[in-house]
């Protein structure tokens, strides 16, 4: 932690959440990616975060970080379409198992996430500018 | 080539403030103030001068790699400011005396 | 002489009160910190917000004398289904409270040292 801690804890704040949104977007850009059944397909990925640790001493925190990005192994979704060129001999198209509902609901809390630590961030910037400025 | 930087040793904890019944000492951490030594400033104890801008040096030197708050530092800093300037007064009114006597001192 | 004696006292109680704003300050810092870090971990799961009091410490130490502190205890407000029990809105409301805490008090120890640099200065 520096001499400005609010800053930097808002700051891990800021990182964490934009990976949460780009994995976010990454899961949603790739969800209508068909294949042959039984080939590789995308894996949904979920961002899982963790507190930072702290120094001793340091009981106010250190933020947040991400702890793991976790890769789904779900089987994929197959849907009836024979007239795909992917399709297996049974006409079946396998899809990527990414729920776009809870990919909506995630992206909202994510960007709340991102303007609530932008706000700490100016806040915090002000508020030590005020401190600062005190001089004999 | 920049010369080797030396430890900084850790700021005493804070001590309680001048005199005065029902005072509040700050508790906080790793850092420091000066109030008794500021107030002995305040007090024309020069001697404590040199402890009151030497803590400022040093919580800004702690401050500069996250060891001490700003708060501490910049009220360290503004102390020493003043202390300095009460030193100089002092100083300065101890001339002009010195030199009123000697002015006086004719035949 | 009697001028003197009335600067003198000036002078003592300009340096208490900068003693006590300097720890308030330092405490409203640490209070900042620990909202930002609930705000940083609000979906944190099993993450559970702090807060840090330092006021009735203050004004206890004011009143008989001793040290003040300020400590970083749970909020203790009810979780949510990942156990996480961060209330963003109640954190960005209590984040400007005290951003005005701290202006305050930093506009208080700005006039104390004013005071004392005219009292030195004349």
């Amino acid at each position: 932690m520096s001499m400005f801690p609010s800053i930097d804890i808002a700051g891990t704040g800021l990182d964490v959440d934009q990976t949460w949104i780009d994995t976010i977007s990454s899961n949603v850009a790739n969800a209508d990616d068909a294949a042959t059944p039984g080939s590789a397909i995308y894996q949904d990925q979920e961002v899982v975060a963790t507190a930072s640790p702290s120094a001793p001493g340091n009981n106010n925190g250190s933020g947040v970080q991400v702890q793991s990005v976790n890769v789904s192994t779900a089987p994929g979704v197959l849907v009836s379409d024979p007239g795909n060129p992917l399709a297996n001999n049974a006409g079946l198209v396998e899809y990527p198992n990414v729920d776009i509902g809870h990919q909506m609901t995630s992206l909202v809390q994510a960007q709340a996430g991102y303007e609530a630590n932008a706000n700490v961030l100016g806040n915090s910037d002000a508020a030590y500018k005020a401190i600062l400025a005190i001089k004999a | 080539m920049i010369p080797p930087i030396t430890p900084v040793t850790a700021v005493a904890a804070a001590s309680p403030a001048a005199a005065a019944p029902g005072a509040a000492a700050a508790s906080s951490g790793t850092s420091g103030t000066s109030g008794a030594s500021f107030s002995n400033v305040l007090g024309s104890a020069l001697d404590s001068l040199n402890a009151t801008t030497s803590n400022a040096s040093t919580l800004a030197v702690e401050g500069a790699t996250g060891q001490a708050n700003v708060a501490d530092v910049t009220v360290a800093s503004t102390e020493a400011q003043l202390a300095v300037q009460m030193a100089t007064t002092t100083r300065d009114d101890a001339v002009t005396a010195f030199n009123s006597i000697m002015s006086m001192a004719a035949g | 002489m009697d001028g003197l004696n009335q600067t003198e006292v000036l002078m003592a109680d300009a340096v208490q009160s900068i003693n006590i704003l300097n720890f308030a300050l330092d405490a409203i810092q640490q209070r900042q910190q620990t909202i930002a870090n609930n705000i940083s971990n609000q979906d944190t799961s099993g993450f559970q917000a702090n807060v840090v009091d330092f006021e009735n410490s203050l004004a206890s130490a004011m009143q008989n004398g001793g040290t003040a502190s300020a400590t970083t205890v749970p909020e203790g407000l009810a979780s949510g289904t990942n156990g996480n029990n961060v209330s963003e809105s109640a954190e960005l409301s209590l984040e400007s409270q005290t951003n005005l805490e701290n202006q305050s008090v930093a506009n208080s120890l700005q006039s104390e040292f004013s005071m004392l640099s005219t009292a030195i200065t004349g």
